[in-house]
Parts: structure tokens; C-alpha cells; sequence
């Protein structure tokens, strides 16, 4: 179980560079992918999937080679892409019975067992004789989910799988994948950081196809300690705050307005430090990032 | 049977399901059968003449829409984004383009087969048990057609990437429609005879798609495909084969260098004088022979394959046949056309007199271009010939009335010349 990102690069036909010499690695738990759409999350996955081959560099999905070792990676793989297009007519029941033939389930005994296991799981049993059309969106990403893990894989991709969820769904979603990585490494791109912070046990941030972070939620969090500071201004905005104060957060309580953010000092005379989240070391990367590029312009 | 073989039939029947649950395929099923079963039902006792012209119409129609579905279903399971769930599976890229293909392909095999179904239902009280062996023959003279437009459209689409390969198959069938008298016959997919050469260029098609094209595209092509190299070279030989075949069959008017026409076709057809003779083949196997009737009154009928009320004829002559069969009188008809199908089909048709082919029809608008219509100078069609005992022509009928009467009257003043 594992994966390996090594020294990847992928340029589309149109010279656009969605990924520049990315390296990381994973071999157990949740692998959060973070970054704004276009960041090469997506294009990432998609790689690791088989589905589409790195211009330099390559991924060891489980020690095997992409460029060389597809099919079997395929059969060792869970794949749950952005847009899953199911179809419509088939019952829940049909469309896992068919994608469990597709990853060569031939037995029907066992083909049974997988798909009635992934339907209980994920609260399917009683959604089993519906068609998919009749289907909410969240149920849709439940079908979709529990047809990525049949195989049992021992490395799931999922991409941007609570896109779209409500919140009640959106738990289920994460509680799931809490449960499931005690069996096999989850690679979980999205642009939700709260999917990460509850979930993941080493991230990687990625922003224009570079990895702007690699290592674990707890060591990006202990960078940022002291340096998140929570301020109350006066409702009406008059209190200004020093440019280098970046925010993070911004709440509105009865009377005033808390503004969350990261300096290296504290922002006003009355600033209380705050606990770092992942949100403050997303918004902070990412800055830092743009203030950097500025500079050097 | 084995575990692999029961998967993939499991899969072909759930990708059936899923397009056939589709209520626009539904209603054109429903359509279909049900406008298959009123024409069945309005043309009565003519089931081997019905089979024959929805033989060509259920093929062009099914045929184009096929071609346009299978361009659709090609790209909507193994597009970038939307397929990219069904793509990541470790099926190999042979077996899926199969799958897919086969879905597809089978799925409107099943439209063509409910639409003759309801023709041989609409068609039984009238024609009986012959109107289901009849339309059977259509329904496997029309499959190979929308199989070869559906095989198209698909591995067009599949090596373009794109449903323009559908939408090209059904542009290039539609022209073969619209210009199908500049196009040789031995390029005309709807002619039987050419059904080899058609199937094994879509079998080498598929082949190249699915072995060479999607394995190499899903990373799966690691090894000299042998096998595949071969059967794709085989079924390049089976088309060159079938081109030859089809080239041979090709019809046209048999020229001086074949004794017994170029006798046939110096004789005219002129009253008083004897009818050319000819022998036809009767898609059973046998021929169809003037000589084989010696001192016989005949009624040589001459008509078209495709046209239903010339067609009209056929059960009177059919019934005249069997009420003077012990006074003499034989009903012989000669269908004209150019596509070996025909002689199958019309072969099935249940009517107990002869009817021979004349597969050297090169034209069947007026006038038509064949060796019969030839020699019995024929400028429009149809026409019967009413000869005497010795073969004469005593009565030529080029616009015959379809009435019993009608024929009694010929056949009743023949015998009072000729009682015997």
C-alpha cells in the first residue's frame, strides 16, 4: 500500500503545465490534495488513475510503475472522479453489479458479497432496487463511492467527493472515509479544507502545479503557532488593520466583527493569539505564494 | 459455461437494460412493431413482397439510426471526464470495445427484429405461417446492413475520439441512398451478395479498434499482438474475398458470350409468336424453367421485386395455379432484381408455383435493364404473357388488372382453344 509521486510533470497538448516537478509521498491513511481549481489536483489523480500519462517523472501506486504496470494498478485501484457518469437506467444494485464486472469480479458468489458489503456500508441496502435517475445528488456520490471501493482496493482517488453535498451528507462522506483508511491509503483532493482537517493524515498543497506543502496537517499547523491572531473591530469598520495582517476569517458578532488572521506580530494592542487551523495555513500558503511573486515583480 | 464467458453476458445484458429502460428507445420499439404490424396487417397476403421492400426500408432506417447511436454511445462511456469512472477499471481495452459495441449493436438488432415481428404478426391471417418464415428472412437480410452502418459509426467515433464518426456514417449512408443508381451494385450494402465484403471490412474495423487502438490507448499494448495481427489480416482477406464474390454477382445483362442468353435475347416477345425461354433461379436451389412445361398453357408474370401492387398478383396466380393445375395451366413469375436477397426471400413466400429470379437486373425503373425484360421487350413493368400450349404468346397484358376475373377469362378462352 502506498504511493510515490516522483519528480511528475505534465504539459497538455497546448503547452499548458498543470504539474512541474511534483514529489510525494504516502503509504497509509488519508492523503489530503489541497488547492484552488486549476492547482493540478485533478490532473494529479487522474495520473495516479491510469487515465492519462505524466510528460517526465512518474507515481508508484502501490510499487507499480503508471507508465509501465496500468492494468495492474487498475486492479488494485478505487477510483471515484469528479464527474462519475452513472447510468441512469440501471438500478443501484445493477450499476455496482456492473462495475464489479468490470474490475473481472467473475464469481457471482463473491461479486454479491463485495456489492452487498459496499451497499451496507454506505447505506445503500434499502436504495438497492432504485433506478440512479431517481437518485439525490448526495445518494448519486454514495453509489459512485461504494462502486470505487467493490475492488477493495488498496489505494482509493477520490476527487473532490463532497463537491456539491449537503452538510448531512458531507459527514457521512468524511466518516466514511475516517473508517476506510484503516484499510487503505485514501488520496482525497479538494478545495474544502475542512474535508481535510477532518480526515487527513498528511496533505499536500498544491497551487499552478507546484507542491507549496508536503508533511503533515500537525507540522503545517505547529508553523503557524503564535502567529494566528483573532481581533474584534467596531461593527462599523472604523479600525483599520496593518497590511501584513493577513485574514483568514471573518465573523460578525452582535456589536463588533472578529477578523481571524496570521502575522508575525500581533496586529492590534488588543489581538488575542488564537489555535491555528488549516483554513489559516491554506489562506497563509497561499498568500505567501502571491506575495512572494509580487515582490519579485 | 465458464465464469468469464457468464460475466460478460451478464455485462452485455445489463448494458442492454440500462438503454433499453431508455422511454425514447421504448417508444421507437412500440413504434416500430406497431408500424411494422398496420403495414403487415394493409398488405395482407403479400408477405414475401412486404419482406422484401421493409427487408430495404427497416435496414436504411434502422441502419442510420444505429450509426447515429452507436457515434453517441462510443464516446458517452469513454469520454475524458464523464467515462473516466468506467475507464479506470482493469476490463482490457479489447473486451470493453466489444462490450460496448455489442451492447449497442444488439440493442437496435432488437428495434429491426420487433418491427418485422409485428409485420409477420400484422401479416398471419392473411398469408399464414409463411408470413414468419418470410419476414425471418427480411429481418436477416436488413441485420447485416445495420450492423455494418452501427459497426461504423461506432469504431469511426471511437478512433476519432469524437460522435463525427456516427454522424460521417450516416452522412455516407444517406448519400448511398440518394445515389444509388450511380453507385455499382457490388458496393451497395443492401444487396446480400455483398454482405461478406461489408462484414468483414466492419469485423476488421473493430478489430483494429479494439485490439490495436484502445489496448495501445489504456497503456495495455506491451507485447508483438500476434493473434490480433492475424485475425485483423484474415478478415482484410475475407473482404477482399467478399469484394471478389460481390464483383462476381454483380448484375448485369448477360452478353453474347453466354450461348443460352444471347439466343434468349434475340427473341422478342410479339403475339403468335413463342416466348423466349428462360432459366431462372428460384433461392431453393432450383431453377425456374419454361421448358420444364412442355404443352402447358403458361402466364409468365413479369414484375419488379420492391413493387407491393404489382405484387397483387401473386395469391391470384397462386389460386389460378392450384384451381386449373388439372387442366394444364401453369403460373410462372419472374421477379426482377439485382439483390440475391430477393430470390431468398421471395423463396420463402409460401406460393406453390414457380417464381425464378432474374439476378442479371441492372435497372428496374422503366425501362428496365435485365436479360428477361430484355427479350420479353419489356418498357415498363409489370407484364404478363398468356401463351397457348405451344408456347405462344397469345395474349401480352402490360398494364394487367389484379382481378380473378380478369385471368379467368384469358385462361378460360385459352382452354376453349386448347382444350387439351
Amino acid at each position: 500500500m502506498g504511493v510515490e509521486v516522483l519528480q511528475l510533470t505534465k504539459v497538455y497538448d497546448r503547452g499548458v503545465r498543470a504539474l512541474d516537478n511534483v514529489s510525494l509521498a504516502a503509504d497509509s491513511g488519508v492523503l489530503g490534495l489541497l488547492g484552488p481549481n486549476g492547482s493540478g489536483k485533478t490532473t494529479l489523480m487522474s495520473i495516479m488513475a491510469t487515465l492519462l500519462d505524466p510528460t517526465n517523472g512518474t507515481v508508484m501506486m502501490d510499487g507499480l510503475d503508471v507508465r509501465k504496470q496500468k492494468p495492474e494498478i487498475r486492479r488494485r485501484i478505487g477510483y471515484l472522479p469528479q464527474e462519475v457518469g452513472l447510468y441512469p437506467n440501471l438500478t443501484v444494485y445493477e450499476t455496482l453489479d456492473y462495475m464489479a464486472l468490470l474490475y473481472n469480479m467473475d464469481d457471482p458468489k463473491l461479486r454479491h458479497e463485495r456489492i452487498d458489503r459496499a451497499m451496507a456500508r454506505l447505506n445503500l441496502t434499502n436504495l438497492a432496487n432504485r433506478q440512479v435517475q431517481t437518485l439525490s445528488g448526495g445518494m448519486r456520490q454514495r453509489v459512485a463511492l461504494a462502486q470505487a471501493v467493490l475492488p477493495q482496493p488498496s489505494v482509493l482517488i477520490v476527487d473532490e467527493p463532497t463537491a456539491g453535498l449537503d452538510p448531512e451528507e458531507r459527514i457521512r462522506v468524511r466518516s466514511f472515509f475516517a473508517e476506510l483508511a484503516r484499510e487503505c491509503l485514501i488520496v482525497l483532493s479538494t478545495h474544502i479544507v475542512a474535508d481535510i482537517e477532518a480526515v487527513a493524515s498528511s496533505l499536500a498543497v498544491l497551487r499552478l502545479g507546484t507542491l507549496r506543502y508536503s508533511g503533515s496537517p500537525e507540522d503545517l499547523l505547529r508553523s503557524l503557532e503564535g502567529r494566528v491572531w483573532s481581533v474584534d473591530l467596531p461593527a462599523n469598520g472604523s479600525l483599520s488593520l496593518p497590511p501584513e495582517f493577513l485574514e483568514t476569517g471573518l465573523y460578525r458578532m452582535p456589536g463588533r466583527i472578529q477578523v481571524r488572521g496570521v502575522s508575525d506580530k500581533a496586529p492590534t494592542m488588543d489581538a488575542e493569539p488564537a489555535a491555528p487551523n488549516l483554513e489559516d495555513a491554506y489562506v497563509w500558503l497561499m498568500a505567501r505564494d502571491e506575495r512572494v511573486a509580487a515582490t519579485a515583480g | 459455461m465458464s465464469l468469464r464467458l457468464r460475466a460478460n453476458l451478464r455485462l452485455l445484458r445489463l448494458g442492454m437494460a440500462s438503454a433499453l429502460r431508455n422511454p425514447g428507445l421504448r417508444a421507437l420499439a412500440v413504434l416500430g412493431f406497431t408500424a411494422g404490424a398496420a403495414i403487415g396487417w394493409a398488405e395482407g397476403n403479400l408477405a414475401a413482397s412486404t419482406a422484401a421492400v421493409l427487408s430495404m426500408w427497416l435496414a436504411r432506417a434502422y441502419g442510420v439510426a444505429g450509426a447515429l447511436w452507436m457515434g453517441y454511445a462510443a464516446n458517452r462511456d469513454q469520454n475524458e471526464r464523464e467515462g473516466a469512472v468506467l475507464r479506470s477499471k482493469p476490463v482490457d481495452g479489447a473486451v470493453w470495445t466489444i462490450l460496448v459495441w455489442g451492447t449497442g449493436t444488439l440493442v437496435w438488432i432488437t428495434m429491426l427484429a420487433l418491427a418485422f415481428l409485428g409485420a409477420a404478426i400484422g401479416q398471419l391471417p392473411a398469408s399464414g405461417p409463411a408470413s414468419l418464415a418470410v419476414h425471418a428472412t427480411g429481418f436477416l437480410r436488413a441485420a447485416p446492413v445495420v450492423i455494418v452502418a452501427a459497426t461504423l459509426g461506432f469504431t469511426l467515433s471511437r478512433l476519432m475520439r469524437s460522435p463525427l464518426g456516427g454522424v460521417i456514417t450516416m452522412f455516407a449512408w444517406f448519400c448511398m441512398m440518394g445515389g444509388v443508381r450511380l453507385i455499382p451494385a457490388f458496393l451497395q450494402p443492401e444487396y446480400s451478395q455483398n454482405r461478406v465484403l461489408y462484414l468483414g471490412a466492419a469485423g476488421a474495423m473493430l478489430c483494429l479498434t479494439g485490439w490495436f487502438v484502445e489496448r495501445s490507448r489504456r497503456g495495455e499494448l506491451r507485447t508483438a499482438p500476434v493473434l490480433p495481427g492475424v485475425t485483423v489480416l484474415a478478415l482484410l482477406g475475407l473482404t477482399a474475398a467478399g469484394g471478389a464474390l460481390a464483383l462476381q454477382k454483380e448484375p448485369r445483362p448477360h452478353g453474347p458470350e453466354f450461348s443460352v442468353w444471347s439466343q434468349m435475347t434475340l427473341q422478342h416477345v410479339k403475339e403468335g409468336q413463342r416466348t423466349p425461354g428462360f432459366w431462372l433461379p428460384d433461392g431453393k436451389g432450383g431453377i425456374v424453367r419454361t421448358a420444364a412445361h412442355p404443352g402447358k398453357i403458361l402466364l409468365v408474370y413479369l414484375f419488379q421485386a420492391k413493387d407491393l401492387d404489382a405484387a397483387r398478383m401473386l395469391p391470384l396466380l397462386d389460386v389460378l395455379g392450384r384451381e386449373y393445375a388439372s387442366r394444364g395451366v401453369q403460373p410462372i413469375a419472374v421477379v426482377l432484381s439485382g439483390d440475391h436477397g430477393d430470390a431468398w426471400t421471395f423463396a420463402h413466400g409460401g406460393y406453390r408455383f414457380p417464381i425464378g429470379i432474374d439476378l442479371s437486373t441492372v435497372k428496374m425503373a422503366d425501362p428496365p435493364e435485365s436479360s428477361v425484360a430484355l427479350a420479353y421487350d419489356v418498357q415498363t413493368l409489370p407484364l404478363l404473357v398468356v401463351t397457348d400450349r405451344h408456347r405462344r404468346a397469345r395474349e401480352i397484358s402490360r398494364t394487367p388488372d389484379y382481378s380473378i376475373e380478369l385471368l379467368r377469362k384469358y385462361v378460360e378462352e385459352r382452354l376453349a382453344e386448347e382444350p387439351r
